[in-house]
C-alpha cells in the first residue's frame, strides 16, 4: 500500500525552453568557474551532466547517460531546441523532506496532466479578444507525444499555430521518477497572407524593386512566413494592418512588430511567431486528492551559453519571495562573498560581449551616433545633451574588463567593496547628470528605459558585504 | 546556520531538474526587459492591484476590471503606500551645461516611472491588505511628478505573488500568454532591431575579440554577415550596426528564414561555430 501524500509539487517552478528545428534537443552540460581563472569563461562541460534520452514514441526514457557531446545545432545546421524536464516532488509529512517521486509513491493512473500555453502577442497590439492563440491539451494521463495546438478565432479554418509539444513521460522499472517535458515549437514565423504587402494594403508586385519596368501582374511571394494561419479577410481580425504610433497604452518599446512604415504610423505585417508562455498542471485523483502547477516559457536560445545576464528573472523572484532586506542570519560571510562576486561576475560576462567604445557613445569612423546607444536613448527621451557617458579614453573593452577584474580580484581577497558608493540606486535612473550616468551597471538599459539598476536586493548583498568585510578588517586591526 | 522556510523557497527556484541544460533556469533569463527576450517579466505587475489592468511598463491604468474602479482607467498612479512612484529626470541640456529638468513637449514635467519591480518590493509584503494608492486626478497621458498636485486617492488591495507556500507565480497574476504577449512578434524582428545595451550576454554584440597591436580591442559585430573567428586581429573591423546596409549585417530577411544557420552560438567569446 502506498504512503499517504501530504502535499505534491512541480519542479522547477518556472521553466524556460529554447525554440529549435532540430528534432534532438540540447544535451545536458554544466557551466563551470575555474576557481584558478574565477573571471575567464566558464567551461561548457557534461562530465557529469546527465541528459535524459527519450524515445518518443512510447515516451519511456530510454537511457540516462552523462558525458555526451554538446552542440547547439545539429549537422544539418539547426538548432537544437532545449526541452525541460518538469519533476513530480512530495512530501509524506509536514516535516519531511521533499522528495522526487516515483512510480511506487504514486498510482499512476490516478495522475492526470495538463498543459495550457499561450501566445497573445498580437492581442496585447490589437485589444481583439479573438486575437489570442491559446493551446489546450486537456486533462490526460497517458504518454503520448502530445501536439500543443495553438488556435485563435481570427485563424484560419483548420489552421493552428504549432507550440510544441508535451509528453507526460512513462516512468519504468528501470527509470522509476515521474517527470513531464515540454518541447518547444521550430522558431518559424507565420504570416497572414502568402503575397507581400504594402503598407497602404495594396500587393507588392514581383520584382518591382529589382526591375522597374516589370509590369507588376505578378505578386511577390512573402518568403519568410511557413504558413498562412490568420484569416486578414473581411471576415477575420486587424493584425495585418494593424498601425500604432504612439499613446499611453502601447507596448514599451511600441512598434516593436514586423512592419513597415505607414502614412498613419508602423503598420503590421501579420507576422506571427511560435513563442509561448503558460501553465503545466497536474492532478492526483482517487482516493488522495492533491494538485500542482508550474510555469513554462519558449524563448530563443541563448547564444552565449557560458554567460550569464547581470540581472535576471531569478533575482526578481527572489527579490519578491525575500523582500529587499537581507537580514544578518540570511548568509553566512562566504555566502554572501559568493553571491557578491557573481554579481560582478555576471556584470563582467555582460560587457565583455559588449563594444563598449560604441556604447559609451564615442565617435566611431566619420559619423557621430552611428549605432542605437543609450547616448541616443537620453537625446530622443529626454532631450539630454548627446555626449558619451565616461572619458572616451578609456572605454575599450580590454580596459573596462581590466577595471572589472581589479574589482573582482579585490572583493575576493578580502578588500570592502569600495564600489558600493557608485552603483545606481532604484530611485536614482532619473539623474542623467555626467556623475549619474556613470553608475553602475553603466551603459545598459533599465525595465523603466532609462540606466539599468540592480534589484534592490542584489544592491543589498554588495552593501552587506562591505559591511561585513569592513567590520573583519577593523577587527583585524 | 539552518535555512529559513523562504530561503528553502527560494532554492526550489532554481531547481535543476534531472537532464535540464542551465539554460531552462531563471537565472538565465534577462529581467531588465525592455520588453527582454525569453520573457517581459514585467507582465507579473499588471494585475498587482486588485481590480486594475496596470500597465506592464508603466504607471498607467489600463484598464478596470470592477465597475468601481472604471473612474481610474488612463489615470497614472503616483505614490503607492506612501511611496513615490516617479522621478524627475535631471541633466545638462548642453555638453558641459548645469543640470536642468529636462521637460519636453510630450513630457512637460521631466517625470519618468520608476520600474514596478524594485518600486514594489517596497510593499509587497502586504499581499492581501488594502493600501493607498495616489493616482492623477484625470486621465493622463503625459507622465506627472511626484508632487502632482490634482491627484485622488483609492484604496487598493495588493494581490499575492506566489501561490501560498510555494515560489510559482500565482495563478490569478498571470495567465497563458501573459509572460511573453509584449514582446516583438515575430522574437526574431527584435534580434535585428536591439543592441547590446540590453543584453548583451544573451544576444550577444562584440565576438572574436582579441587585443590589437596597440592593446586596444579588436573584434566583429555578432550581426556581421561575414566574420571568422580566425580572421587575423589586424583585420577585425567592428562595424556599428546602423541596420539599414544588409550587405554587412544581417537583414530582417535572413532572420525570419535561416535564424537558425545565420546567428552563431558564441563560446569563449568566439564563433563556436
Amino acid at each position: 500500500m502506498k504512503r499517504e501524500l501530504k502535499e505534491i509539487r512541480l519542479l522547477p517552478p518556472l521553466a524556460i525552453s529554447r525554440l529549435g528545428s532540430s528534432p534532438e534537443p540540447l544535451n545536458n552540460y554544466d557551466v563551470v568557474v575555474d576557481p584558478k581563472d574565477p573571471l575567464g569563461f566558464r567551461q561548457i562541460t557534461s562530465a557529469n551532466a546527465q541528459t535524459i534520452l527519450v524515445d518518443t514514441s512510447t515516451g519511456e526514457v530510454s537511457d540516462i547517460c552523462e558525458g555526451l557531446e554538446v552542440t547547439f545545432k545539429d549537422e544539418e545546421g539547426r538548432v537544437r531546441p532545449v526541452a525541460p524536464f518538469i519533476e513530480l516532488w512530495g512530501r509524506f509529512g509536514d516535516d519531511d523532506e521533499w522528495s522526487h517521486l516515483t512510480r511506487d509513491d504514486v498510482d499512476l493512473d490516478q495522475l492526470h496532466w495538463r498543459a495550457r500555453l499561450g501566445n497573445v502577442k498580437a492581442f496585447r497590439r490589437t485589444g481583439d479578444v479573438k486575437d489570442r492563440i491559446l493551446a489546450d491539451s486537456e486533462w490526460f494521463n497517458d504518454h503520448a507525444f502530445r501536439e500543443m495546438h495553438g488556435k485563435c478565432d481570427n485563424f484560419l479554418p483548420g489552421k493552428v499555430l504549432p507550440l510544441g509539444h508535451v509528453q507526460f513521460i512513462k516512468p519504468t522499472e528501470q527509470f522509476p521518477h515521474i517527470r513531464f517535458r515540454y518541447t518547444p515549437a521550430e522558431g518559424k514565423v507565420y504570416g497572414s497572407n502568402w503575397f507581400v504587402k504594402k503598407a497602404d494594403g495594396s500587393y507588392q508586385p514581383a520584382n518591382s524593386a529589382d526591375d522597374p519596368t516589370d509590369s507588376g501582374s505578378y505578386l511577390q511571394h512573402d518568403l519568410n512566413i511557413a504558413d498562412v494561419v490568420y484569416n486578414s479577410g473581411p471576415d477575420g481580425g486587424k493584425w495585418a494592418g494593424y498601425t500604432e504610433s504612439s499613446g499611453s497604452a502601447l507596448t514599451i518599446p511600441a512598434q516593436i512588430y514586423a512592419g513597415q512604415s505607414g502614412a498613419n504610423g508602423w503598420v503590421s505585417s501579420g507576422y506571427l511567431d511560435d513563442e509561448c508562455d503558460g501553465i503545466i498542471e497536474v492532478e492526483l485523483r482517487g482516493k488522495q486528492k492533491l494538485s500542482a502547477f508550474s510555469r513554462i516559457g519558449a524563448g530563443p536560445p541563448a547564444y552565449a551559453p557560458d554567460s550569464f545576464p547581470i540581472r535576471t528573472v531569478f533575482d526578481e523572484l527572489e527579490q519578491v519571495l525575500l523582500g529587499w532586506q537581507i537580514d544578518d542570519g540570511d548568509y553566512t560571510d562566504e555566502e554572501l562573498q559568493h553571491e557578491t562576486e557573481e554579481i560582478i561576475r555576471r556584470a563582467f560576462e555582460t560587457i565583455r560581449l559588449m563594444n563598449t567604445t560604441v556604447m559609451n557613445g564615442n565617435q566611431v569612423g566619420p559619423q557621430p551616433d552611428i549605432a542605437s546607444t543609450m547616448v541616443r536613448q537620453d537625446r530622443g527621451d529626454t532631450e539630454r545633451a548627446f555626449e558619451p557617458i565616461m572619458a572616451e579614453t578609456i572605454v575599450d573593452n580590454l580596459a573596462v574588463r581590466a577595471l572589472h577584474q581589479n574589482i573582482y580580484a579585490s572583493l575576493s581577497s578580502g578588500v570592502p567593496p569600495w564600489f558600493i558608493s557608485v552603483i545606481r540606486k532604484f530611485d536614482e535612473i532619473g539623474d542623467l547628470s555626467t556623475e549619474g550616468r556613470r553608475k553602475m551597471p553603466a551603459m545598459m538599459r533599465n525595465a523603466d528605459g532609462r540606466y539599468l539598476t540592480l534589484t534592490r536586493r542584489q544592491r543589498e548583498k554588495i552593501r552587506m558585504a562591505s559591511k561585513r568585510l569592513t567590520s573583519t578588517t577593523e577587527k583585524k586591526r | 546556520m539552518s535555512l529559513k522556510p523562504a530561503n528553502k523557497t527560494a532554492r526550489q527556484l532554481l531547481h535543476r531538474s534531472v537532464g535540464n541544460p542551465p539554460s531552462t533556469l531563471p537565472d538565465s533569463a534577462i529581467s531588465n526587459c525592455f520588453p527582454g527576450l525569453e520573457f517581459d517579466f514585467r507582465n507579473v505587475w499588471r494585475r498587482i492591484f486588485v481590480g486594475l489592468i496596470m500597465h506592464e511598463a508603466d504607471n498607467y491604468v489600463l484598464k478596470a476590471e470592477t465597475a468601481g474602479l472604471k473612474h481610474l482607467e488612463g489615470c497614472r498612479l503616483l505614490h503607492i503606500d506612501g511611496h513615490d512612484a516617479t522621478t524627475i529626470v535631471r541633466g545638462p541640456r548642453q555638453s558641459g551645461g548645469p543640470n536642468v529638468e529636462l521637460a519636453t513637449p510630450s513630457n512637460p514635467d521631466a517625470a519618468w516611472f520608476m520600474e514596478w519591480s524594485n518600486s514594489l518590493t517596497r510593499v509587497l509584503h502586504k499581499a492581501g491588505q488594502k493600501v493607498e494608492c495616489i493616482f492623477t486626478a484625470t486621465p493622463s497621458d503625459p507622465q506627472r511628478r511626484p508632487d502632482y498636485k490634482e491627484t485622488q486617492s483609492q484604496m487598493l488591495e495588493i494581490r499575492r505573488f506566489f501561490e501560498p507556500g510555494t515560489p510559482v507565480i500565482a495563478r490569478e497574476l498571470v495567465e497563458p500568454g501573459d509572460l511573453t504577449q509584449s514582446l516583438c512578434s515575430p522574437w526574431q524582428n527584435d534580434y535585428r532591431e536591439c543592441a547590446c545595451y540590453y543584453w548583451a550576454s544573451s544576444r550577444p554584440d562584440y565576438v572574436n575579440v582579441a587585443p590589437d597591436g596597440d592593446g586596444l580591442s579588436a573584434g566583429q559585430n555578432w550581426m556581421q554577415r561575414d566574420r571568422k573567428p580566425d580572421t587575423p586581429v589586424s583585420e577585425r573591423t567592428y562595424y556599428p550596426d546602423n541596420r539599414t546596409n544588409f550587405n554587412i549585417f544581417l537583414s530582417y530577411d535572413d532572420l525570419f528564414r535561416q535564424w537558425q544557420e545565420v546567428l552563431r552560438f558564441i563560446v569563449g567569446g568566439y564563433d563556436r561555430e
